[in-house]
């Protein structure tokens, strides 16, 4: 067996040519993860940073305000059901081919494309006391309702729910319709001649179909909610009132920067990169099932 | 052959030690690009165009010297000088704020003016703001502009309610508050929603209450308490505000920066301010309308009661490749022409004393040349740590929004120092050193 070069070809070549992409891939994506690792046994007040052994594990475990924060971020796993059901219902409703299902389609999924600072804004000037909500409220005769949505700190975590909902809607109902479009047309016409309502056939057909993407996309929103949403914090509430919307990513920053203590924003940078690495592993597993569940 | 050789390097060697003779001064010839490092607009309008002459003018009398001024936002700029040292290219001046620049020293990335520039050069530097530059004996940084603390108050709200002059205590502004509220005015106008307005807060009411920076440091260390009433009992003025209604209603969800713009709308009597952003509104609403006045007085006071807090702005030195061109261009800066280029452009007033009095553009500008004269004093959260100045931003929203009291503020304020303590005993011994050297330097 000859290569192209007239060199013997052996089971190792295909790997050589896949060798300076794999180079690349660690370099790119594996490096920092080390680095992150590496440092949080470091003090890194100033660069190249003092060896301090555990030190920063202690200081970071022993800092109530990371828990809080990580609280926070499983406060706000109760956005994924709230997504879950609206995004199931519109889904279903328009791969029945709604009229305008297309408009409604593309209208529903603008949110998720517009960037999460232009979001965030809109929400924290909506949401300001003197914003259109309270004027809205007022203009509807509810000034009873009337409240300081980012200034109090029970309401301003539920206002980043909110947004968060708003943006990621789209995103599953786009996903979940184009699982539906695979369903088999048989098997809801032959429901439909046995009389089953538009809720029978999301609770004995659709939903079935979907538990896998499903689980799927819980999994994926798990991850979002764990260590991908600084950006709406960050812009609708600085992570205030107080600390009432610190979630895990702000606090690394907040510590790594503006505490000017990195070491411990590194350690919660490692607790956070081993909670999404878990994710990962059971996203992996949960694809490889629906694999094989989809090619039998 | 041998002797072939010898000659040779004897020649080469003559060769050596003549060439620097006849060699250009190193910094002429070879090509020098320097990295200014700013926030530039933020508080001072204008700050950019004065950066960008500054560098042509440099640019022009050594050619082979490129300046370039970068603004980057204010929440980035310290994490990104970080990243630039990490990564082994830091800018060559950048503005930082003192207990980051004490970090900064301690690691050996800037370097002490005072080392590039003569004693005459650094006197120009008023003393307030050397004092603030400086810790083990050096002058590390220099001022890029000053702010100056202090309240503005509207002069026509006033003549609407018959106030004749500006409160001298927080008692007098209280019950004029009552009465600009009756006249559907709002009498305090702040905005919370990022936290700022804490370190503001302090470096105008709370710091009235002590005798020093060192009162600070004390508290810092544990020697004194938060919750001790010097400490601790000014948070009651902001509670009594809130308590009646005297502060917009919105101060929670609006940031500092739209909190300053409320006073543009007309319907606010006062509002904290430093030189600059007062200088701007007398620029938009004329001396007519806007009045400057001191930070009335707390109940309780210390011997800064009076005294102007100012800070000046730091740009610090990098321990980079070119620090003397980059020091040499710190000393265009602070020039007299620069110095009042940079009040023309941007309303700033400079920490030098080759700023004219006389230069002073409006009543309000006049009033803060005079009390820079008078006296001038320390910045207070210049003199805690960045874990206390950043809890500090939720202590101060927390009692904004009547979720504690003052009591309970200054309870936190206690509890975020002794938390810093446990957590950061290398840099409770740092804290420590410069806060003897600021004594030391005070006798």
């Amino acid at each position: 067996m000859s290569s192209t070069f007239g060199l013997k070809r052996t089971r190792f070549e295909p790997y050589l040519y896949l060798l300076p992409t794999i180079v690349l891939i660690l370099l790119i994506y594996l490096y920092p993860v080390i680095e992150v690792f590496r440092e949080s046994f470091f003090d890194m007040r100033s660069w190249p940073g003092v060896f301090v052994g555990i030190r920063n594990y202690v200081v970071a475990f022993r800092d109530e305000n990371f828990y809080l924060s990580l609280w926070h971020n499983f406060q706000l796993l109760a956005v994924i059901p709230i997504i879950l059901v609206f995004s199931v219902i519109i889904a279903t409703i328009l791969h029945e081919r709604l009229v305008g299902s297309q408009l409604y389609r593309s209208v529903l999924f603008v949110p998720y494309i517009v960037p999460l600072v232009a979001i965030g804004i809109a929400f924290s000037f909506f949401f300001q006391y003197s914003g259109a909500f309270n004027q809205l409220l007022s203009f509807l005769g509810l000034d009873f309702l009337v409240r300081d949505w980012l200034g109090k700190p029970r309401l301003a975590l539920p206002v980043v729910a909110t947004a968060i909902v708003w943006r990621e809607l789209g995103f599953a109902i786009v996903l979940f319709i184009a699982r539906l479009s695979s369903v088999s047309e048989d098997t809801v016409e032959a429901s439909l001649l046995d009389g089953a309502g538009w809720w029978l056939r999301v609770m004995k057909i659709y939903v079935p179909e979907l538990r896998n993407v499903i689980e799927f996309y819980v999994i994926l929103s798990i991850i979002t909610m764990i260590s991908q949403i600084f950006g709406f914090v960050f812009v609708i509430t600085s992570g205030g009132p107080a600390k009432a919307t610190w979630v895990s990513e702000f606090y690394i920053y907040q510590r790594s920067f503006l505490y000017n203590d990195r070491g411990a924003g590194l350690v919660m940078a490692v607790v956070l990169i081993l909670m999404t690495l878990l994710m990962l592993f059971a996203s992996n597993r949960l694809r490889r099932r629906i694999g094989e569940e989809s090619s039998s | 052959m041998k002797r072939t050789i010898m000659v040779s390097l004897i020649v080469i060697c003559m060769i050596c030690s003549i060439g620097p003779l006849f060699s250009t001064p190193q910094g002429e010839t070879e090509k020098v690009d320097i990295r200014i490092w700013m926030w530039g607009e933020v508080v001072a309008p204008g700050m950019n165009d004065w950066y960008n002459e500054s560098a042509e003018i440099y640019e022009k009398a050594h050619p082979n010297v490129t300046v370039e001024p970068t603004e980057i936002p204010m929440d980035d700029l310290q994490q990104s000088w970080m990243a630039a040292v990490a990564a082994g290219d830091p800018p060559d001046v950048i503005l930082m704020g003192r207990q980051e620049g004490i970090d900064a020293s301690q690691a050996g990335d800037i370097l002490p003016i005072d080392d590039f520039w003569s004693k005459a050069e650094v006197d120009t530097i008023l003393p307030a703001a050397q004092r603030e530059l400086g810790w083990e004996g050096h002058v590390w940084m220099v001022p890029e502009y000053m702010e100056a603390w202090g309240m503005v108050y509207n002069k026509e709200i006033f003549a609407d309610v018959g106030i004749k002059s500006p409160p001298k205590n927080w008692d007098e502004l209280i019950e004029m508050s009552e009465r600009i509220k009756k006249t559907g005015k709002v009498p305090l106008g702040i905005g919370w929603q990022d936290g700022y307005m804490s370190p503001w807060l302090f470096n105008t009411i709370a710091i009235q209450c002590l005798d020093d920076a060192a009162d600070l440091h004390a508290a810092v260390l544990g020697e004194q308490r938060f919750v001790d009433p010097k400490h601790g009992d000014w948070w009651k003025i902001i509670e009594v505000m809130r308590d009646n209604g005297y502060i917009n209603k919105d101060a929670a969800s609006i940031g500092l920066g739209e909190g300053l713009d409320l006073f543009y709308t007309g319907n606010i009597a006062f509002g904290f301010v430093v030189q600059p952003v007062a200088a701007a509104y007398v620029a938009q609403m004329g001396d007519g309308t806007v009045g400057a006045m001191k930070t009335p007085l707390p109940p309780i006071t210390g011997k800064v009661a009076g005294s102007i807090p100012i800070t000046p702005m730091p740009l610090a030195l990098a321990n980079g490749p070119h620090p003397d061109v980059a020091a040499d261009i710190l000393k265009l800066l602070l020039t007299k022409e620069r110095v009042k280029a940079l009040y023309d452009k941007s309303g700033a007033m400079q920490a030098s004393t080759l700023f004219e009095p006389g230069s002073a553009k409006s009543e309000v500008d006049r009033q803060y040349a005079q009390w820079f004269l008078e006296s001038t004093t320390f910045t207070y959260n210049w003199h805690y740590t960045p874990q206390i100045d950043a809890d500090s931003y939720g202590i101060g929203q927390l009692l904004i929004v009547g979720e504690i009291d003052a009591k309970e503020a200054a309870r936190q304020m206690d509890e975020s120092a002794a938390k810093w303590r446990r957590e950061n005993p290398d840099a409770v011994e740092v804290y420590r050193k410069t806060a003897l050297d600021w004594m030391q330097h005070s006798k």
